[in-house]
């Protein structure tokens, strides 16, 4: 082997052994570099509620701060500022500007998380890529960026929508007023189980609650075998058809059908599904649930725990919800007194949850306007601050 | 001519090395910490005062609160941290029915236990004049005051019997609530010790 030939065989080893050896300290991370995870773990929850604003839905003019202290949802601008846009980052001379819709929009691929620089970024548990820094210390936290994959995965939109308010709202909703021993459809304090009243069916068990605070007793009851659910299912289909159809044709619970009837401390009604919930809204539980006879059929005599008109209701899904407005019957045009009781008082709602649900309760279409505005649009939610009815 | 392009590309080589180098760098345990903690104020906050836990805030329904307003009780909900964990696991309610997290929430909560149920809320230090009306009934009222504790069947405290307590007070608040109170130990939060005795230190101003 020539001189010249074995010069050139080392230095192509030498060339191969740096190249390897950059490739591979390129990619080579530190013993804790290795462990940093910032990743969502699960996949993110699509019916948290993200806007690209902070706050939603109620007029400043229109609140009334007696349900809590501020009104405060955090919206994509304000993490985003929070965590990226300093005076000395991307708020600053660092490129890109992170401090409006259009500059944050240019990292985003509207519908799709996944493609989008902006959630990328912060996700990435590439200890040369994450933003922020990682030398800094600071993470985003995992309801920050759940917000923000749910804000890109709805379609990165300045303003939300329906799609963005109902599954949130609906959520609330099915997993909070439907736990524990409230509105589910094991809980049978209603009236509306024909076979479920208390004390009669061995189908059921009661337990009593004695409100510490006031001394006030409820007595409540729940179904032991719970595919018994479908009586209520039944009932619903019931109180559908008595009202869209014909008197004549509800066979079922309207109408008194045991000789002294069980009164119930609660009526209250089950919300586990959006169906529920619907039903509750257009079918309030005042119009279908009562201890004494509401209306007797002028021909058949039939004596009927409902109201003949499923509009005339002295309460309303809103009212119990939202204690800055003032509900009146839709029939009578009579006013209640202001309520909001499943907001600040069992069910604890913040404002910013109350708005969210007065804001997908007037934008969703299977919801009748006359659940909204009234017959004719005369109204039927006024503001208590202002006086102001809710009109279309 | 050979020889350059050979020896340049090795010059390029070696000095390519130490940007190479950079990437090399490691982080230290605490910023490890810092950034894969579950954050209890931005992350467990936000489950625990609405939704399936939405009755225990607020204090108006009898249940044990985890918060009032805009105040957290994080030792009450530290209490109960086991069993949150369990029922994230799918374990039951202590109540009656049931309570449905959402595998995102389960998965929040069940992190949080795992690495240490750490409240990561820094009190701000408590200056000016700490009264008892302003501060000390408010906390009084939504910590002491339950149905089983000094709202029932323990004795009701004002102003006059914890004056007389200085003692007492004095070793529950330096012992975050672990000694010093006749019915057991209890978890006192950081920021209610620091306004307890920032108020025997001025001299109990009504």
């Amino acid at each position: 082997m020539s001189i010249k030939k074995t010069q050139k065989t080392i230095l192509l080893i030498l060339g191969a052994f740096f190249v390897m050896l950059t490739i591979i300290r390129c990619t080579k991370e530190g013993v804790n570099a290795s462990k940093i995870a910032r990743a969502l773990v699960e996949k993110p929850d699509s019916t948290v509620f993200a806007s690209f604003y902070d706050s939603i839905a109620i007029a400043e003019a229109d609140v009334i701060p007696d349900v809590n202290d501020v009104i405060r949802t955090t919206g994509v601008l304000s993490i985003v500022n929070s965590n990226c846009a300093s005076a000395n980052c991307h708020g600053g001379a660092i490129a890109p500007k992170l401090t409006t819709y259009a500059e944050i929009k240019t990292l985003v691929v509207p519908g799709s998380p996944e493609q989008s620089k902006l959630f990328d970024l912060m996700t990435t548990s590439d200890v040369n890529k994450a933003m922020p820094p990682i030398n800094y210390g600071v993470d985003l936290s995992i309801t920050e960026k759940t917000k923000i994959y749910n804000w890109i995965k709805n379609g990165a939109k300045e303003t939300p929508g329906l799609d963005d308010f109902r599954p949130a709202a609906i959520s609330l909703l099915t997993n909070g007023c439907a736990s524990a021993n409230c509105h589910n459809q094991a809980t049978v304090g209603g009236q509306w189980a024909r076979s479920g009243f208390m004390g009669v069916n061995p189908d059921t068990v009661s337990y009593t609650y004695i409100n510490p605070g006031s001394g006030s007793i409820n007595i409540y009851a729940q179904l032991r075998e719970p595919s018994l659910t479908q009586v209520w299912t039944a009932y619903k289909d019931s109180v559908k058809k008595f009202f869209a159809d014909t008197l004549a044709n509800a066979n079922f619970r309207p109408y008194k059908t045991f000789g002294t009837p069980v009164v119930a401390s609660s009526r209250r009604g089950p919300l586990n599904t959006y169906d529920d919930i619907i039903m509750d809204i257009i079918y309030p539980k005042s119009i279908r649930s009562n201890s004494s006879v509401q209306y007797t059929h002028p021909t058949s005599g039939q004596k009927f725990y409902v109201k003949g008109n499923p509009l005339t209701s002295t309460d309303c899904f809103m009212r119990r919800m939202d204690s800055t407005i003032i509900y009146r019957n839709p029939i009578t045009l009579v006013a209640t007194t202001k309520n909001g009781s499943m907001a600040w008082d069992d069910g604890g709602f913040s404002p910013s949850e109350v708005a969210l649900f007065k804001a997908w309760y007037f934008a969703d279409p299977n919801i009748p306007d006359v659940w909204k505005y009234g017959l004719n649009n005369q109204g039927i939610f006024s503001y208590r601050k202002t006086g102001n009815f809710i009109t279309k | 001519m050979k020889k350059t392009i050979l020896i340049t590309l090795v010059a390029v080589m070696i000095m390519a090395l130490p940007s190479c180098y950079k990437n090399y760098y490691d982080i230290s345990e605490a910023t490890l910490e810092s950034i894969n903690s579950v954050s209890f104020r931005n992350d467990v906050v936000p489950i625990m005062t609405s939704g399936a836990c939405g009755c225990h805030n607020n204090g108006l329904t009898g249940q044990i609160a985890f918060s009032h307003k805009d105040t957290i009780f994080y030792s009450a909900i530290l209490t109960r941290s086991t069993l949150l964990n369990n029922m994230a696991k799918g374990g039951p309610h202590p109540g009656e029915g049931s309570i449905y997290f959402t595998p995102s929430q389960a998965s929040i909560v069940k992190a949080w236990v795992a690495q240490g149920a750490k409240d990561d809320y820094v009190p701000p230090p408590v200056t000016g004049d700490v009264t008892y009306a302003l501060h000390i009934v408010p906390i009084y009222k939504t910590d002491c005051k339950g149905s089983s504790c000094h709202g029932g069947v323990a004795v009701a405290l004002d102003y006059t019997s914890l004056k007389a307590k200085e003692a007492e007070i004095k070793t529950m608040m330096n012992s975050l609530g672990a000694s010093g109170h006749k019915g057991g130990a209890i978890s006192i939060a950081p920021s209610t010790s620091a306004t307890f005795l920032a108020w025997i230190a001025q001299g109990f101003k009504p």
